[in-house]
């Protein structure tokens, strides 16, 4: 028996141990992670990952440093649905961050559903946040049944990335450097096939599979004056084929022509053209700081207007209060000063590549004097909103289905027309599915 | 208890008597190496990638190495912080997951070998029943139960679900079973509680059980990826897989950084593998047998 | 040194340990089976009923719900992309199940015969498996890539076409098989390595002096012996195959894939339910795919029962 217990004490020791550790991680476990979510004075939530990520929290140290009254808490969710999801979920079950940041394409999940407090001009105007304060398009953006719900940040939208060497190469340089106006319907393919005769390189690339070819569908299809693809919140659908088959034709031909990019994801996408193997590139901007870190000789315009009229696919971030009944008026007031402190800090978001909203930083020196952002601040002019419906939107169930429906039509393994045709059964069984909202 | 990695060949094919012998092993060794090679490449080119430049990553043809070897890739991987994180939030889930399983299994199954009670064999059925459920069916209804208890994005709420494992409970039922009785009649005669046979007698003797079951749990826990990306969607709380998950969609994120990322997450169980390979097969291989 | 008396004290002990054990093991009983029980009945058994309750209402995820009986269950019969993805699924396991089972078997007969080099082996064959599957995801979608992907590349190099691995249907799916082989291997291949390392030596010895050759002994003595595990590794692969969601998802990147040609039937449950919100229509498809790998779990039990007899019979 001896034996059996200086084993036993041994085992003791080891359990005793274990049992430590084990109460440690229950603690840890019950508390919460320590890497963030405790008791704050305002709460803030976006899905901003990445460089775009890195910078809002070197955005937020610097206003919590410039602020003293200033505590922010930042909860960073993963991009697209699980963030849209779980915000939904916090919204409904009564405990909301004070904050959030929402596309103003998925605002129709959350407005009129009642999860967002109405933002009035009483409310607004003790911090400087006057819609005179805004672009229109994006101001306009964040409404929902004529009241005012968000505020934007800034607009993101669809530009058109040229490599400077290669299209220099190809003598479509103009004299200030800038890539020469290719507007109408050839000019752009043409300008892919010159490339390619002179230096071999692809024309065009831009991911086929994602959500882009939805992208630059709706850019064509609004440049040619098609009507609005959904309407009365998705449950109506109002796509013209004829002016989508137009559009689809034309994405068809940079593979047809043999200047196209191949079957590729995001990354690939922006690989393409960061190692030089395409001389053109369709996405949105926020890729300027990935290629300015490479030293990648390339520019930046807005999307060419291929068709009748300009346009071009684009979203806003913008700034929600969602509504918590238990939210003190002091709370309010500190959410509202936080998002104002977030809006003069446009120009630092600006050179993410996005666009800012606010007058005051748009149309600053500071702002112009940034290339090649300021390159296609234009665009601000001719912005196409994806179609307001609870399935549309970034990052959303239309985005992916289109997306994929579209794909084959780029790629030239399908004809427009059965490209078409399932997209119009997705918006058809969507169009039909009761709001969950 | 099947041991692998007996030094002697037990093999599956003895040498017949026509003397296929001369080249018979030497084209089986020939296969062998070149299918070990191919199923190393993979990993190899992630490991390759890693260390170059992430400019000359995507240029073509490709080749194993860049102009030169750097960690460039790693330090940015590490810099961003969020993959300590997740090692950390890996480690604690997949610690309380199996050191539970452990627990509730053995508990059980000790019950169900040692002691005789009504509804014994109703509930061994229940447990039968549990190894055919489909956990990936039961993601919604369990996500709202989650909501419901105030329990989503918690650890507690990645952990519960995972906790209650049917197939631990019946390796240790088999490995009760086999303990001689005599050991138990003995130590009630000296009056000892069911509870002090199970905790100074029973668990002790299955050591081995106990690291098989755990092996098994903790390299499954680790890498469960569905069921932490459905609960959580606070970057604070996100597993290796579910961290991991992201990057490929995350612009910015190149591919030598990519390759890295996915290196490092794949660190920790290969590490543990190499250097506990004959457990962690056995632990593995004993589970899934008698499972 | 048996006296008279041990006999009764024997037996007197006996009946005391009876007496004692009764009552307290009903208890203890109790004690010991809870903590497995009530994690069990929480988390296995109550979210079952509770997708068949929330089936016959249309809940949303972030609002109400409404009674509408079984009408969740005649739209997804009529639903197409709800079979559609059935068969993904199922077309995944008929692509997964063949190559996992055979491979792993033939490769382990194969390392068994290796002596000194067989940890070398076991090592490069069984490492894929502790990976998680976004590792597995990012090295193989890296390795597929058009242009700048080793696959593709070693491909133009060789003279030939680059293939479009996962943009193109079947082909995709065909790509999303071959990484999951790769990934999945090793837990097959040590089942059977473990499977055949049970069988004596003797009897390969004994048929050998009889003057089997190799292939008699591989068909007469470890192709019957090892049938039980061959037949567990394919009925665990087909029920691990059904249940397939991570690596569609993440390979696909979240899409139904090329043509909607890939997404599996978890994921379009996962879709109904979190991107669309509708949880009484994805738990009326949870439920039917419950019911659905549960047939096929209890179909391969029978058949291992029937294949064992069948086994024991003919040997």
């Amino acid at each position: 028996m001896q034996g059996a217990r200086r084993g036993l004490t041994r085992r003791e020791a080891l359990i005793g141990g274990t049992a430590l550790g084990a109460a440690a991680a229950l603690g840890i476990a019950t508390t919460g992670s320590p890497f963030g979510g405790a008791t704050q004075t305002v709460t803030f939530w976006h899905l901003f990952g990445g460089g775009d990520g890195e910078r809002l929290t070197e955005i937020l140290a610097d206003i919590d440093a410039e602020n003293p009254d200033s505590d922010v808490r930042q909860l960073i969710l993963q991009w697209g649905n699980p963030y849209y999801t779980k915000l939904a979920l916090a919204a409904v079950g009564g405990s909301p961050p004070d904050v959030a940041v929402v596309h103003a394409t998925r605002l129709p999940s959350f407005a009129p559903a009642g999860l967002l407090e109405e933002l009035t001009p009483e409310l607004l105007a003790p911090h400087g946040l006057t819609e005179d304060q805004f672009l229109e398009k994006p101001w306009k953006s964040c409404q929902s049944g004529g009241r005012q719900y968000a505020i934007p940040l800034d607009t993101h939208p669809f530009v058109l990335y040229y490599n400077t060497d290669l299209v220099e190469q190809a003598g479509l340089l103009g004299g200030d450097g800038k890539l020469r106006p290719l507007d109408g319907p050839s000019a752009l393919l043409d300008a892919c096939e010159a490339v390619k005769e002179e230096t071999g390189k692809t024309g065009l690339v831009f991911e086929t599979r994602g959500v882009t070819p939805w992208r630059v569908f709706l850019t064509l299809y609004t440049q040619l004056g098609g009507p609005p693809i959904l309407e009365e919140g998705g449950s109506r659908i109002g796509l013209d084929d004829e002016t989508a088959i137009q559009a689809l034709e034309w994405m068809a031909q940079p593979n047809a022509r043999g200047v196209g990019g191949p079957d590729v994801d995001y990354q690939g996408s922006v690989a393409f053209f960061s190692n030089q193997s395409a001389a053109f590139a369709l996405n949105g901007e926020w890729e300027v700081t990935t290629y300015q870190a490479m030293d990648l000789p390339f520019g930046m315009r807005t999307v060419p207007t291929i068709f009748d009229r300009p346009a071009t696919q684009a979203d806003s971030h913008t700034f929600v209060i969602p509504r918590d009944p238990d939210r003190s008026p002091e709370r309010l007031d500190a959410a509202l000063a936080f998002i104002s402190r977030l809006i003069n800090k446009g120009l630092d978001w600006a050179k993410g590549g996005h666009v800012p909203a606010y007058r005051k930083i748009f149309e600053s020196d500071a702002y112009r004097e940034l290339t090649p952002q300021s390159d296609y601040a234009a665009a601000v002019d001719d912005l196409v909103f994806d179609p307001l419906a609870w399935y549309s939107g970034s990052g959303s169930n239309l985005e992916y289905n289109a997306g994929s429906a579209l794909s084959p039509v780029v790629t030239g393994t399908l004809r427009p027309e059965q490209g078409l045709r399932t997209f119009r059964d997705y918006l058809d069984r969507m169009s039909k599915t009761p709001k969950p909202v | 208890m099947t041991t692998l990695g007996t030094r002697r060949p037990v093999s599956g094919l003895v040498e017949g008597p026509r003397g296929h012998r001369g080249w018979v092993r030497p084209v089986i060794y020939a296969v062998l190496v070149v299918l070990a090679l191919v199923w190393v490449v993979p990993l190899a080119w992630a490991v390759a990638t890693s260390l170059k430049p992430d400019a000359e990553t995507t240029i073509a043809p490709v080749s194993w190495f860049g102009s030169e070897v750097t960690l460039d890739a790693y330090r940015v991987a590490l810099e961003q912080g969020e993959i300590l994180k997740w090692y950390f939030n890996s480690l604690l889930t997949t610690s309380l997951i199996t050191a539970g399983t452990i627990v509730t299994a053995s508990l059980a199954a000790f019950a169900f070998s040692r002691m005789r009670f009504r509804g014994r064999d109703l509930l061994m059925w229940m447990v039968l029943a549990g190894l055919i459920v489909p956990f990936q069916a039961l993601i919604v209804p369990l996500f709202t139960q989650m909501t419901a208890f105030g329990l989503a994005d918690t650890y507690w709420g990645i952990v519960l679900p995972q906790l209650a494992s049917p197939i631990a409970v019946l390796v240790f039922k088999r490995a009760f079973d086999a303990v001689p009785r005599e050991l138990e009649e003995s130590a009630l005669v000296d009056g000892a509680s069911m509870w002090r046979i199970y905790w100074l007698i029973w668990m002790p003797l299955s050591r081995a059980t106990i690291a098989a079951v755990g092996i098994f749990t903790f390299v499954i826990a680790w890498n469960t990826f569905f069921w932490p990306f459905v609960v959580t969607s606070a970057g604070s709380l996100f597993t290796i897989p579910v961290g991991l998950a992201n990057v490929q969609t995350s612009y910015g994120a190149l591919y030598a950084q990519q390759m890295a990322l996915a290196v490092l997450g794949a660190l920790p169980l290969l590490i543990a593998f190499l250097l506990f390979q004959r457990q962690i097969v056995q632990g593995i291989a004993n589970t899934g047998l008698k499972g | 040194m048996a006296t008279a008396t041990e006999p009764l004290t024997r037996v007197a002990a006996r009946t005391r340990a009876r007496r004692i054990r009764d009552p307290r093991t009903g208890r203890a009983a109790l004690l010991f089976t809870a903590p497995f029980f009530v994690l069990f009945v929480l988390f296995l058994f109550w979210p079952v009923l509770s997708a068949l309750r929330t089936s016959l209402f249309d809940d949303s995820l972030v609002g109400s719900a409404t009674w509408v009986g079984l009408e969740n269950y005649a739209e997804l019969l009529d639903d197409p992309n709800f079979w559609a993805s059935m068969w993904h699924t199922a077309f995944f396991t008929l692509l997964s199940v063949p190559p996992l089972v055979v491979l792993p078997l033939a490769l382990a007969l194969l390392v068994s015969r290796v002596g000194r080099l067989q940890w070398l082996f076991r090592l490069a064959f069984f490492a894929p498996y502790v990976l998680p599957v976004s590792v597995v995801v990012l090295i193989w979608n890296w390795l597929y890539q058009p242009g700048f992907g080793l696959i593709n590349s070693y491909l133009t190099s060789l003279g030939l076409a680059e293939v479009n691995w996962l943009g193109q249907p079947v082909v995709a799916m065909v790509s999303i098989v071959i990484a999951t082989v790769w990934w999945t291997f090793g837990f097959n291949f040590v089942l059977y390595l473990a499977g055949l390392q049970e069988i004596p030596r003797e009897l390969y010895e004994a048929a050998a002096t009889d003057g089997a050759t190799p292939g008699q002994q591989l068909r007469r003595i470890t192709v019957p012996l090892l049938s039980s595990t061959i037949v567990l590794v394919t009925t665990l692969q087909v029920i691990a195959s059904l249940k397939v969601f991570d690596q569609i998802y993440l390979l696909q990147l979240g899409t139904p894939g090329p043509e909607n040609s890939t997404r599996p039937a978890i994921q379009y449950i996962y879709e109904a339910g979190f991107t669309q919100y509708r949880i009484g229509y994805a738990s009326a498809m949870s439920f039917v795919f419950f019911v659905v790998v549960v047939a096929v779990a209890i179909l391969s039990i029978w058949l291992v029962r029937r294949a064992g007899t069948r086994t024991v019979v003919s040997s």
